[in-house]
């Protein structure tokens, strides 16, 4: 039986889709990328797409598309049948969707920064008050494991790994005081398919942030 | 089953059996807590769930920021946050760490979805859901709410209210037939939209149904009709968006 195939429709960019990407190549799942390049462009595919909430990014498997990240990331998960990326327990799951709002949190207080021109001036402040005392809860929780979860690798590893690879793009030694943190980002690197995708042409050519956002990355 | 064994007696008097089948009993009927603010918003979804679950609670509301600093200094925990849920020694934050937590403490994991494909569409709800729940807490909180009003509700509340009516057609509840957790997050999201504007659901009949459905539910009912519910406002006071009293 042939597999479904598999189309991730974004922008042409890392964005907030690149856990889904990183889930994908993780998961050795063939997929295709419909990359956006202006919001003329995907307003005339929006009219038309067959989903109750239609937004980037999507996915769509055979005839079904589906959009909500943390939503396509689950189906992916079944799909693959890699129920454990759930966590391995309870108490795992419990604790993994607490670190998700944590980062959720995290990622749009640095997002609506990056959209904000006026505010960019004041980033190390910024950091200062929003970052680093998330960073610090994060880097406590973080202490003696492998994965942010534990020994096993978490759905939630790919939203973290994503912010912390922003915030480190946004401010080389934002994780100077975060050994545990950047232990959690060397072991997830070291997975072989993150490793491999990291390496390719697919990954390195991608822009982080849409043309249109004013920050300036200081490096 | 050992460390149920060696945990305090529960706060209330009710039952002084001592015969081992209640110790389970009692175990179930002991008081977690819920803190937060004294205001619904985040809060109130799990305060429903916690009804609807026969879950006894302390619902502890604190008042001012010198409230909340002096409990988060006797807590001791390392990430305090509100909403939390103090069960025995266990803390948790965030909403929906607490809303699952709850749903596997009550043995009712069929409120993430009873199929994986009612689990993804739940997820995917709840990410609508979480957007527009915070965007009306930015309306509320909005120095210029009453000359947006209109524009807010044009450009971001009806696309979304029209969208999840279209996906709520047919349905008992917003995944079907089994009540979900996002049942629980949506009719809070219908209901303050609601009090912004008594009209606001006129136009999406599914979701005025689904709200009905969710309201006639018992434990809902009651819970609606107690003083605790009553009292307590939906935002703060200080909030720009004046919303009518409780």
């Amino acid at each position: 039986m042939a597999e479904a195939s598999i189309t991730l429709g974004y922008w042409g960019i890392q964005g907030l889709a690149e856990p889904i990407v990183k889930l994908l190549e993780y998961l050795g799942l063939k997929y295709q990328v419909k990359a956006y390049t202006s919001p003329e462009e995907w307003a005339a595919d929006k009219a038309t797409l067959n989903t109750p909430f239609p937004n980037l990014p999507y996915l769509k498997v055979g005839d079904k598309t589906l959009t909500e990240s943390e939503a396509i990331a689950y189906f992916l998960v079944f799909h693959a049948n890699r129920t454990d990326l759930f966590g391995a327990n309870n108490d795992e799951r419990v604790q993994a969707t607490a670190v998700r709002g944590v980062v959720s949190d995290v990622t749009r207080d640095f997002v609506a920064f990056i959209m904000d021109a006026s505010k960019h001036a004041e980033q190390d402040k910024y950091f200062e008050e929003k970052i680093h005392p998330r960073l610090a809860r994060l880097n406590a929780f973080a202490a003696g494991k492998k994965h942010i979860i534990g020994d096993n690798l978490n759905l939630v590893d790919f939203a973290l790994f994503h912010a912390l690879y922003i915030l480190g793009k946004m401010d080389s030694k934002v994780l100077d005081n975060y050994p545990n943190l950047q232990n959690i980002i060397n072991n997830f690197n070291a997975i072989p398919q993150i490793n491999a995708y990291h390496a390719s042409d697919a990954f390195k050519n991608k822009p982080l942030l849409p043309p249109t956002a004013a920050y300036k990355f200081r490096d | 089953f050992f460390f149920l064994m060696i945990r305090r007696p529960p706060r209330s008097t009710q039952s002084r059996s001592s015969a081992a089948s209640d110790v389970y009993k009692r175990q179930m009927e002991d008081t977690v807590v819920l803190a937060y603010w004294h205001i619904q918003s985040f809060a109130e979804p799990l305060r429903m769930l916690l009804e609807y679950l026969h879950i006894k609670y302390e619902d502890k509301a604190f008042h001012t920021d010198e409230e909340w600093a002096a409990d988060k200094k006797a807590l001791n925990f390392p990430f305090p946050n509100l909403p939390y849920l103090k069960d025995g020694d266990k803390v948790l934050c965030e909403s929906e760490a607490i809303g699952y937590y709850l749903a596997f403490k009550a043995k009712r994991i069929d409120l993430f979805g009873t199929t994986e494909d009612e689990r993804v569409q739940a997820t995917m709800v709840r990410g609508v859901l979480a957007d527009f729940y915070r965007d009306i807490g930015q309306f509320v909180w909005n120095p210029n709410c009453a000359t947006d009003q209109p524009k807010v509700f044009e450009e971001k509340f009806n696309p979304r209210l029209k969208r999840l009516n279209d996906f709520a057609a047919g349905k008992k509840h917003i995944i079907g037939d089994n009540i979900n957790l996002v049942d629980f997050l949506l009719y809070q999201v219908l209901y303050t939209v609601r009090k912004i504007d008594a009209k606001a659901l006129d136009a999406y009949p599914n979701l005025q149904a689904i709200a009905q459905t969710f309201e006639n539910i018992p434990e809902i009912k009651a819970y609606h009709e107690s003083d605790r519910f009553k009292s307590r406002p939906i935002y703060d006071d200080e909030a720009p968006f004046k919303f009518p009293a409780p």
